[in-house]
């Protein structure tokens, strides 16, 4: 991988671009237990796969997502961060609501809350 | 210098995965120290041919936590009589190791590091800059006027040995005391019945066991998947280089957090550099122009003589990274099931001390005490060990 498609910028060098982690859901911290949020904090999908993940595009400081194949380091899809406001996706494949509103498609009917998702967290509003 | 087994036999009292240094250490220590002979390493590339072999080979135990510094103590003391203890000669050099400081925060952490080091009875002294120009006449002492150096944590016992030979010399060991060593052979299942580990399937068959070993770096995720374990391991990859070989002119290691460099000088006369992580996840051991050009740069900050030197090699390993910079050892929820993993960007120099502690973790079904503090436990627990100030570079 050497260019990413921001969708603000256009194809931007991958130099251009910071990585923020895989894309994934947040316990409620009120109502999960010690062990579901330790695992929340620290553990992580390691093995190699098709993952949504957080980057951002530094000099307009733009946070996006990007599905992209950990093995071959090819990026197959990217998407406004609005995207996973619809729904999110522990993996590609598990959740077709964060497929379909990362296609566009209208959003699935249980909604997160945007509390509960990185997107709220993570990103610049 | 190995037995060639045409096949795999039906059943091992103990089976280990990776026929790295670690995973052949620890082979090599349950046939000498524990008189368990009945084993097989399954690789499913060839002998070092992962991080054993793909990384810069330097040992040191200047580390940060009690936990750490005791551990690497000990690796060290092991790795004196190796080649001795092989009969091969594995280049074992004692050079003294400088961790550069360029900021006052750095000197702060230093002097940290002396302490807990001097309290656990290692050699560490933090240094002031008229010290390390006098042992470094070479060295830019302002890295190109931006990154001035004002100290630094000297570490004699700092050394670098040949990595390739700690695979052959710890392989040829076992090897030689019936353990068997199976190339080219890949795990692709575990067998568990009851909470207990019952047996290994691989590309060439299916065999039982009660015990299994895993030590497979940055394919330790991977493997954990088979029995649904959850840890914090992600895998970057870590890249290095080598110079063309130069007359010795370099006879310390070298390590700049702030400039991300580490380099040492081959018996041969190679520079072997290393930086930072590479800046995301990824599962192949490709090699980047923008590694070697931030590299190189970095190495001109403080040797500016090296511009025409040029680089021969370059390659990289997948780090099994986790988020306190310790490893993840010893047991785990799945009964003889045993872990030696995220070791990341500092497992080499560990190698024979996790062949030592996790054979003593395979035989006697618990942890050596010197693994307690690096159980897969301590994450839940949110009792972590704070290793990353002792971390070669910021990564």
């Amino acid at each position: 991988m050497k260019i990413i498609a921001c969708p603000l910028n256009g194809p931007r060098p991958v130099s251009e671009f910071a990585y923020g982690g895989e894309v994934r859901r947040m316990p409620d911290p009120d109502l999960c237990t010690d062990r579901e949020w330790s695992e929340y904090v620290f553990n992580r999908s390691g093995s190699p796969g098709l993952k949504y993940e957080w980057w951002c595009h530094i000099a307009s400081g733009f946070w996006f997502v990007a599905l992209r194949d950990t093995t071959r380091d090819v990026v197959l899809e990217t998407h406004p961060a609005e995207a996973v406001r619809h729904g999110l996706a522990l993996r590609p494949g598990e959740s077709p609501e964060l497929v379909a509103a990362a296609r566009g498609t209208p959003s699935a009917p249980d909604t997160p809350s945007a509390r509960d998702t990185p997107s709220a967290r993570e990103t610049p509003s | 210098m190995f037995t060639r087994h045409d096949a795999l036999k039906p059943a091992y009292d103990v089976v280990i995965i990776g026929a790295g240094g670690h995973g052949l250490a620890a082979a090599y220590y349950l046939a000498r120290d524990h008189g368990i002979r009945n084993v097989a390493v399954l690789e499913k590339g060839y002998l070092g041919g992962g991080n054993t072999g793909r990384n810069t080979t330097i040992i040191r135990s200047n580390y940060l936590t009690p936990e750490g510094v005791k551990f690497y103590d000990e690796s060290v003391r092991l790795w004196q009589d190796l080649s001795t203890d092989f009969d091969l000669n594995l280049f074992y050099s004692t050079r003294g190791h400088f961790t550069l400081a360029h900021t006052d925060a750095a000197m702060r952490t230093m002097r940290w590091r002396a302490e807990v080091n001097k309290h656990y009875g290692v050699r560490s002294e933090a240094v002031d800059a008229d010290f390390v120009a006098r042992a470094l006449p070479m060295m830019d002492m302002s890295c190109a006027g931006h990154a001035p150096i004002v100290g630094a944590l000297f570490h004699a016992p700092g050394a670098i040995a040949r990595h390739d030979a700690v695979a052959w010399g710890y392989g040829r060991g076992a090897d030689r005391r019936g353990v068997e060593i199976h190339q080219q052979t890949e795990v692709t299942g575990i067998r568990v019945a009851g909470g207990k580990v019952v047996g290994v399937e691989t590309s060439r068959g299916a065999i039982a066991t009660p015990k299994v070993l895993c030590a497979v770096a940055g394919f330790t995720p991977r493997i954990l998947d088979m029995l649904d374990l959850h840890t914090p391991i992600y895998v970057h990859p870590l890249q290095a280089m080598v110079s063309e070989p130069l007359k010795p002119w370099l006879d310390p290691i070298i390590v700049s957090g702030s400039l991300h460099v580490y380099v040492s000088q081959t018996a041969r006369g190679e520079l072997v550099m290393g930086a930072s992580l590479d800046p995301y996840e990824l599962h192949a051991s490709r090699s980047t122009l923008d590694f070697v050009e931030g590299l190189a740069a970095h190495m001109l900050d403080m040797f500016p003589f090296l511009s025409e030197v040029k680089v021969n090699r370059q390659w990289a390993g997948l780090a099994d990274m986790t988020p306190d910079f310790a490893p993840i050892m010893g047991t785990t929820p799945v009964e003889g099931f045993y872990l030696d993993a995220g070791w990341g960007t500092w497992g080499f120099k560990a190698t024979p001390v996790c062949g030592k502690t996790m054979s003593h973790t395979v035989a006697t079904g618990r942890n050596h005490p010197l693994i307690e503090g690096f159980t897969m436990e301590r994450f839940a627990r949110y009792q972590l060990t704070g290793e990353k100030g002792a971390a070669s570079v910021g990564h």
